[in-house]
């Protein structure tokens, strides 16, 4: 009997049935494109937040996102999805952005990367514009005080000014909008404050190879250190 | 120092109890096989027949290999110690009968016992028998650690394994170029000595695939479905490894009517020791964190 068919055959049902049952394939979603986004994530209003993005793998890459899921009302919700990696080179400078959002009223859905909570401005069910030192800015209602945090605006409010720029750039040039300054985004300087840069890819600590050596030349078993 | 005397008298009365268990073994033995009675109650003379030696040490070594597996728990009292030894050693004993009964019918169904190791003192049949008793008790040993005391698991993992122990045994023919019947038939070593590379060789990884925590019984069945299915896709890359590495070059003929005992070591060699090294990739590649964890 040929080996090889049996051989090929045996390799195709353990990566069948370990694609099955593996956890990091049935666990979490898988993201190919921006427009996978609205049938993902249900539910009016709401606004999904880039917090993280890393990789994993040594010859072959999976590429994951962290995303904070902005309700209007209710807690918010942590979501961890495989992405593509063209998705996931889309999104460098996105961490801290709004990159989907589905309004309440109009269910009106937008996968264009904006600063977080573009989708409750200028809504009057949740706030209102008032002047602060001559400024008009933005100020949600008691009932929804906790937005702020949940979107990371830190001490950041939006003026009307802001709100305009943003409506512009949406409706003229349809780019990702980072802010008047720059506030948004992997290098926004409210982001930065926020401390919502990514995890695994930027911080992974260098090998120091002094001590990894170091270990075996040890005279006591160092197993538990 | 009384404690220590009494310590010491527990043991040795432990150790005689164990002679014991052996004794029950050894009576368990005549109802499975029969033939072997003559082997079993009349004084033995190891020189008179060395295939017989073989046969009959290799079903006394894997009784030791799977008693040691066992433990005398005193904390309620010797009674108890005793008895619990003695359920799970019976139970042990029988299903090492009886997987060296399903064993020895898949592999030498065309051969008898009294045929072979009596009549004719056929070294191949014997070290075949020599290699299914020590692989039986080896995996049982391992059954046993893993099932934690649960007769449910304890069956649901033997039956498990005998189903593949039994189909690694069918797929030796079609991987060994050794053909097994005629060399057995002939007394050859060389069959003797591939086959039990090539099953000692599973059976180490058969044992340390289902070496692990069960929580979920289903997911574990799968576990261990999977940790084989590598080992069968490993295999080959070893085995050609290593013969790439030594320059050994295939010299087998098939159109011969004999083989060297030579090849059997050749073949034999590279089963157990790609085995040895499958081990290392599917038992001991720790990823860590490497991978995220949901």
């Amino acid at each position: 009997m040929n080996k090889i068919p049996l051989y090929i055959l045996s390799i195709f049902i353990y990566l069948g049935l370990t694609k099955s049952f593996s956890l990091s394939e049935t666990g979490t979603e898988y993201i190919k494109s921006r427009f996978f986004l609205p049938s993902i994530f249900n539910g009016a209003p709401v606004a999904v937040i880039l917090t993280d993005y890393y990789y994993a793998g040594f010859f072959i890459k999976t590429y994951f996102h962290k995303y904070r899921v902005v309700r209007g009302v209710g807690n918010i919700e942590n979501v961890t999805a495989r992405v593509s990696s063209d998705f996931y080179q889309q999104n460098l400078n996105n961490i801290g952005m709004s990159i989907f959002r589905r309004t309440g009223a109009a269910n009106m859905e937008s996968t264009l990367p904006m600063p977080p909570g573009t989708v409750y401005l200028n809504d009057t069910a949740y706030g209102t514009w008032i002047v602060k030192n001559g400024i008009k800015q933005w100020e949600f209602y008691r009932a929804y005080r906790e937005l702020p945090e949940k979107l990371f605006w830190g001490d950041f409010r939006p003026t009307e000014h802001f709100y305009k720029t943003l409506k512009d750039n949406y409706e003229q040039n349809s780019q990702p909008f980072y802010g008047e300054h720059n506030e948004f985004g992997t290098n926004g300087t409210i982001t930065k404050q926020v401390d919502l840069h990514p995890s695994s890819v930027h911080k992974k600590e260098k090998v120091n190879w002094k001590l990894f050596l170091k270990k075996y030349i040890h005279a006591e078993n160092s197993k538990d250190e | 120092m009384n404690e220590i005397y009494d310590k010491l008298i527990i043991r040795i009365f432990f150790t005689i109890f164990l002679c014991a268990i052996i004794a029950m073994y050894k009576y368990l033995h005549i109802i499975l096989y029969p033939s072997a009675k003559l082997q079993l109650f009349k004084t033995f003379k190891p020189t008179n027949n060395n295939s017989d030696t073989i046969h009959l040490f290799s079903r006394i070594i894997g009784i030791g290999l799977l008693l040691s597996e066992f433990h005398f728990y005193m904390s309620d009292g010797i009674a108890i110690a005793v008895l619990d030894f003695s359920i799970r050693a019976f139970l042990a004993v029988v299903t090492y009968l009886a997987s060296l009964y399903i064993l020895e019918s898949i592999a030498l169904y065309n051969f008898e016992y009294a045929d072979e190791i009596l009549k004719r003192k056929n070294y191949s049949y014997a070290l075949i028998c020599f290699t299914n008793a020590i692989v039986a008790s080896y995996l049982i040993k391992t059954i046993i650690k893993v099932s934690n005391n649960s007769l449910v698991i304890f069956i649901f993992l033997w039956l498990f394994a005998i189903v593949i122990i039994g189909l690694t045994i069918k797929a030796y023919p079609m991987l060994s170029k050794l053909p097994f019947n005629k060399l057995v038939v002939q007394k050859n070593m060389a069959i003797a000595l591939s086959y039990m590379g090539f099953i000692w060789g599973w059976g180490i990884i058969i044992a340390s695939s289902i070496n692990g925590d069960i929580t979920n019984i289903k997911l574990y069945a799968i576990y261990i479905i999977l940790k084989i299915l590598l080992s069968i896709i490993v295999f080959p890359l070893f085995r050609f490894g290593i013969i790439w590495i030594f320059s050994l070059k295939d010299d087998f003929q098939a159109n011969s009517e004999s083989a060297d005992v030579g090849y059997g070591v050749f073949e034999g060699t590279i089963y157990f020791t790609s085995c040895f090294l499958i081990s290392i990739i599917t038992e001991q590649v720790h990823f860590g964190t490497f991978y995220p964890i949901f």
